[in-house]
């Protein structure tokens, strides 16, 4: 195994267990994380609840939000920075910065937070479930999006639309994204049969549409206040299907899977479980297609199902691809941390140290206010780092440290 | 450590307090007869292993979340449930004092008959066979008779489930009159029901506005959930999180809310509606109202013509002939740069909210100033939308069919409390023979008390069921013992104001001290003992079981959450509002367990924006000129009109307007308003010490009724700070103590509510009931009692 090809230390810990991460924490029930503790089937490198009790206790709700929730003088960290996060991208969105924000508290007076590595996995565990989050649909944008897309040339809401297709009211009280484009991609093949005949073009979901439509759908029903919510999805019930459906025989994860569609793991899939859903319906004309060609029977899903298998798939995304040492060291070297960080310099030796991005960030806080009063003090510039980079150069500093190193703890 | 009184000490301190009061007009003597009692040989110290339990409070409608400290047996302190939404741990002086009603010396130990007259009551003490016998006879000979229809129970306004038991008990029963004593929030909901087409609770999202435009509503005196509105009132002022609410109190007398506002606008009383009117014309004029709300979601809003091609008045037009700025001015005395500047804010302030009329439980308001100042909220866009004004959420499980008479129902007797006394006297529509009372003083309570007593004389059967004798069990034919909220199952919903679905349940935390009982078992017994309909429709052996099934309907909803830490309910909302659910219960037994052992269960996520659950009118929008109001005129006048055709309605009867004020005379020159204070809101609480202590804080005037007068107004009488003065309007006169207060405007005088009752505990009998004075203006529409003031002369007495 070549060092690209050989997985990241500190993955190492978690592909003994594939699947399993954060959206499970979003979506377990404590039964069943009770079940996955006791079994031992599942690996979590953090609970986004915890995660969360730290956003709050630890003093980021001062500033930042999740989903409007917390303070308004910082981004929302539920939207910003926009697109997929993964582990490696949110320490480099924080290590980058880190600064300004250090910087905010001083004038404030107050002391930036430290963490523990626990705390963190937490933190980010939290973080990346949330960004997973759709958010409530915007009624307005919904009415017009039902117009834009000619939904009702087929379907009706009550009294108006078309008479071929089934009341939308019905399904008024469902509330989550994935439940309506799960219905929807059941009756696909039968919707594009007849907006072809119609002449209709297949329609496309952006962004947050899928809830806008929800958020409109559910205004005109007198009985939406009775929601209809998707209870806790599996991830390993997710790559069950995943494989029973047939997914595979397209789709890959990273190196494993079909080569046909897209891989599964691209950081440019949308962000949210619903804009994912939204994708799958986007692309189900073409997947029907390619299906046929192949003579894969077209996979149908119940709610759970859909849901399990987004989760599935979200939870493999939580992990960059491994890094590259090589790159790692020249980025060491490139970016300044060797001039502190060597035998006999000012900074601590780091090759004792196994790093993965929880811990990178949990240090980050812990010394990076003191790291950075010295380097302002010898005019060294803060180094900033694309996602990539954060990854290689962890792959570099963990291939510094003993073996053992990969037995040390879950996070 | 807590401590019992004896009947003994406790007359001894009351009268100490009362000597007190009497020689120094300062309510500290009182305390310290409090404290000398405290120490005296009745004090007990308990003994036993230390436990902590969970239960609700029920002194106010907030029903705020306790936790109640045990040695042993004994309930020895009550703090707030920090899970329970509501509260979040805080607790305000009467959740406190829940312990002086557990252990109040005043107590009834056991139902009892009247064994003398209903003008000279002579109580013995009986069983609870005896007494449920009683009324089983009663009410079966009533429904044998065919006059099931002529039960009425009038209950207390409360959350929770006990409402729903009454009117299932009613339905099976076969009559259709359950009656709720008046809330402050009554005008309101006048306005939400004419305006939006709702009978549901209105809700406000306080915590979210940013501009909040209080008329007179006493926000920091108990109104709504009082620990709610004070957590609020906190976040306001988080300057740290990056928001400031600003709060205008409007209102004549400088209250402790006005106080504590940003902005105190003093404006004469009653013309609550002009001002709002005035800022409504403000906001249109200088276009700063919420034009894509108004064309989307009001109708009314435009002069308009009905089918027929008739043409009527539009709100834009009313404000802009009627309410310009000047003329506003010159009615409320609130400078025109002030309305001006007032609308300006509010409008860049966004989301901003307008609450009121001025309101208090036994005068809620005028309806039609209500709802000139909810259409301030469907000028600024604030109507279902953050920060604004909601619709509480109903409780899963709810089945309304089942609180219904099978069949064709008998027309209910009358639509509101307040005209029940009118009604027994006529015997229109018909007659009650039967009249119970379920923790209700309407005699002591409702400014029509003197026509409640004559009406209780006439009612063949009372019974009450309360704690403590009272003005209107006085005029009973049994009284039945309740427990307090530490000796029973407990249940409380939403409280007013507060918009998400909740339902709190506690079992008992202490063994019941007397032989009491919950009204729900009081209920469930009788349903059982009177059979047929009745005990099929609820076969429940107790009201715990009726509670165990209402959880099933909460289960079976497949929402929401038991009680949880604010984190937890951060994370609940941000699940709900994505479309997920992850509950921390499998079954229904596991949600009941919990809500036991949490307090309860919510729906921490409000869905804003359901137009269609909101706007219930005939056109599905927020009207300004309420077609529910020109229906009912257009009955009012076909019925005036008998044969003939209809005379046309006067469009400003279904618009918001200024109501005409009742005249000043010279006979009676000032105005007097009845005041709420936070220890004795909604009336209630006077029996209870720690409350009298600090009713009157701000003036150091306790334990006794107090008239707040203006200096110049004092000096004009010839009124000293701490004479005995009476208080006298053409119904009558009650004496009290004045106090000269900067507070109070020159020409008002204020009489404070809670005192004053003649039957009960000797704390409850202090002071004197300003709604003896108060003179009887019922809104034409509504019926409601008026708040509009009662012109009176002070003189020494």
């Amino acid at each position: 195994m070549t060092a690209t090809a050989r997985p990241p230390a500190w993955r190492a810990t978690t592909l003994a267990a594939l699947v399993s991460v954060l959206v499970a924490w979003v979506l377990l029930c404590p039964a069943l994380q009770a079940q996955s503790a006791a079994g031992g089937s599942y690996f979590v490198p953090g609970e986004p609840k915890l995660g969360m009790r730290a956003f709050f206790d630890k003093g980021c709700a001062r500033c930042h939000s999740v989903l409007g929730e917390g303070g308004r003088s910082a981004p929302d960290l539920a939207r910003a920075p926009a697109g997929h996060l993964s582990s490696a991208e949110l320490l480099a969105a924080m290590w980058n910065h880190a600064p300004s924000m250090w910087e905010k508290m001083r004038i404030e007076s107050v002391s930036p937070p430290k963490f523990t590595e626990g705390d963190m996995a937490n933190l980010f565990a939290f973080l990346y479930s949330v960004r997973s989050l759709d958010e409530p649909g915007d009624p307005a944008r919904g009415r017009r999006l039902l117009e834009d897309k000619h939904c009702l040339q087929c379907h009706r809401t009550g009294a108006t639309g078309g008479g071929s297709g089934p009341d939308l009211l019905k399904w008024a009280s469902y509330r989550n994204p994935v439940s309506w484009v799960q219905a929807m991609w059941n009756h696909a093949p039968a919707m594009q049969s007849r907006m072809t005949a119609r002449g209709v073009q297949w329609p496309l979901f952006e962004g947050n549409d899928v809830p806008d439509l929800i958020a409109y759908i559910r205004l005109l029903s007198p009985n939406a206040s009775k929601p209809t919510y998707l209870r806790p999805a599996d991830p390993q019930a997710g790559r069950r299907i995943f494989r029973e459906k047939g997914c595979a025989s397209c789709h890959a994860i990273g190196s494993n899977g079909g080569s046909g569609a897209p891989d599964l793991r691209s950081r440019t899939l949308p962000r949210t479980l619903g804009q994912f859903a939204a994708a799958m319906w986007n692309h189900a004309p073409g997947m029907r297609a390619s299906m046929q060609a192949q003579n894969i029977p077209r996979p149908q899903f119940t709610n759970k199902e859909m849901a399990d298998l987004i989760a599935y798939l979200f939870a493999e995304r939580y992990f960059e691809p491994a890094g590259n040492v090589a790159r790692g060291a020249r980025l060491f070297d490139d970016k300044g941390c060797a001039a502190c960080h060597r035998p006999g310099g000012i900074g601590p030796e780091l090759s004792h140290v196994s790093f993965s991005p929880s811990r990178m960030a949990a240090s980050l806080w812990n010394h990076g206010p003191v790291m950075f009063q010295s380097m302002q003090q010898q005019q060294i510039t803060w180094p900033r780092f694309q996602p990539g980079e954060v990854v290689d150069l962890i792959e570099f500093l963990s291939s510094r440290t003993a073996p053992t190193r990969a037995k040390g703890g879950r996070r | 450590m807590t401590f019992e009184f004896d009947r003994r000490s406790f007359l001894k301190f009351a009268l100490g307090g009362a000597a007190g009061t009497a020689a120094s007009g300062v309510s500290l003597k009182g305390l310290s007869d409090l404290n000398a009692a405290l120490a005296n040989e009745q004090v007990r110290v308990p003994t036993g292993p230390e436990s902590w339990a969970t239960s609700v409070c029920t002194l106010c409608p907030g029903g705020c979340g306790l936790r109640v400290r045990l040695i042993g047996q004994r309930a020895v302190k009550i703090q707030g449930n920090p899970l329970h939404p509501v509260n979040r741990g805080g607790l305000c002086p009467k959740g406190v004092a829940g312990l002086q009603e557990l252990y109040h010396p005043d107590r009834l130990h056991k139902p009892m008959r009247n064994a003398g007259s209903r003008d000279n009551p002579r109580w013995k003490e009986i069983s609870w066979e005896e007494a449920l016998g009683t009324i089983t006879g009663r009410l079966r000979g009533l429904r044998d008779g065919g006059e099931a229809r002529s039960l009425v129970v009038l209950d207390r306004p409360r959350s929770g489930l006990l409402p729903r038991l009454q009117r299932q008990f009613l339905a099976a029963y076969g009559s259709p009159n359950y009656l709720v004593m008046p809330t402050g929030m009554d005008a309101v909901q006048a306005a939400l029901r004419f305006q939006q087409g709702i009978t549901e609770p209105v809700a406000y999202d306080l915590a979210n506005s940013r501009y909040v435009l209080s008329f007179g509503v006493n926000l920091l005196e108990g109104w709504g959930a009082p620990v709610a509105v004070m957590r609020a009132f906190a976040r306001w002022r988080d300057v740290a999180s990056g928001r400031r609410t600003k709060l205008v109190q409007v209102e004549p007398r400088f209250s402790i809310t006005a106080a504590r506002a940003d902005e105190w606008v003093a404006l004469r009383p009653g013309t609550d509606a002009a001002l709002a009117l005035g800022i409504a014309y403000a906001l249109i004029s200088e276009g700063l109202y919420d034009a894509d709300f108004v064309r989307e979601h009001t109708f009314g809003f435009e002069d308009w013509r009905d089918a027929e091609g008739e043409f009527h008045l539009g709100f834009k037009s009313l404000v802009n002939s009627e309410y310009r700025l000047n003329d506003v001015s010159a009615i409320t005395g609130v400078p025109a740069d002030t309305i001006l500047r007032l609308a300006r804010e509010a409008a860049q302030n966004r989301p901003a909210v307008a609450l009121g009329d001025r309101q208090t439980s036994s005068l809620p308001g005028n309806p039609y100033a209500a709802m000139a100042v909810h259409s301030l909220n469907a000028l600024l866009g604030s109507i279902d939308l953050p920060g604004g004004v909601l619709v509480q959420q109903a409780l899963p499980g709810s089945n309304s069919d089942s609180e219904r008479s099978p069949g064709s129902p008998p027309p209910a007797l009358v639509l509101s409390a307040g005209e029940l006394p009118q009604a027994i006297l006529s015997r229109r529509p018909y007659g009650v023979q039967a009249l119970l009372l379920n923790q209700a003083d309407p005699v002591f309570s409702m400014v029509n008390g003197d026509e409640f007593r004559r009406a209780l004389r006439e009612v063949p059967f009372v019974v009450s069921l309360t704690a403590f004798l009272d003005d209107s069990s006085q005029l009973a034919d049994l009284v039945l013992p309740t427990a307090t909220a530490l000796e029973s199952w407990q249940d409380t919903g939403p409280p007013p104001a507060v918009a998400n679905a909740l339902l709190a349940i506690s079992p008992p935390v202490v063994r019941a001290r007397k032989d009491v009982r919950h009204p729900g078992d009081a209920l469930l017994a009788l349903a059982r003992s009177l059979g047929d309909k009745v005990a099929a429709a609820l076969p429940f052996a107790n009201y715990e079981a009726y509670l165990r099934r209402q959880v099933d309907g909460v289960f079976a909803a497949q929402a929401g959450a038991v009680f949880g830490s604010n984190l937890e309910e951060t994370w609940d909302r941000l699940m709900e509002r994505s479309g997920w659910w992850a509950p921390s219960y499998s079954t229904s037994e596991q949600l009941w367990e919990q809500v036991k052992q949490q307090g309860g269960w919510w729906e921490p996520a409000y869905s804003y924006g359901e137009w269609a659950r909101v706007f219930r009118t005939s056109s599905g929008r927020f009207e300004f000129y309420s077609q529910a109001l020109a229906q009912a005129a257009r009955q009012q006048a076909r019925a005036a009109h008998t044969g003939g055709s209809a005379a046309r309605i006067d469009d400003r009867a279904c618009l918001p307007h200024q109501t005409v004020l009742p005249e000043t005379s010279s006979n009676f020159p000032l105005l007097l308003l009845v005041v709420e204070q936070l220890p004795l809101s909604g009336g209630q609480g006077a029996h209870l010490p720690y409350l009298q202590q600090i009713a009157g804080e701000h003036l150091f005037a306790s334990w006794d009724s107090w008239l707040e007068i203006h200096p110049e107004t004092a000096h004009q009488f010839g009124i000293e700070d701490g004479a005995m003065v009476w208080v006298e309007s053409r119904r009558g006169r009650v004496q009290a103590r004045a106090r000269i207060y900067e507070g109070a405007r020159p020409g008002v005088v204020h009489l404070p509510l809670g005192y004053g009752r003649a039957t009960g505990s000797p704390w409850a009998c202090r002071g004197a009931n300003p709604l003896q004075i108060v003179e009887q203006q019922s809104d034409p529409v509504t019926g409601m009692p008026l708040n509009s003031g009662t012109h009176v002369k002070v003189y020494r007495a």
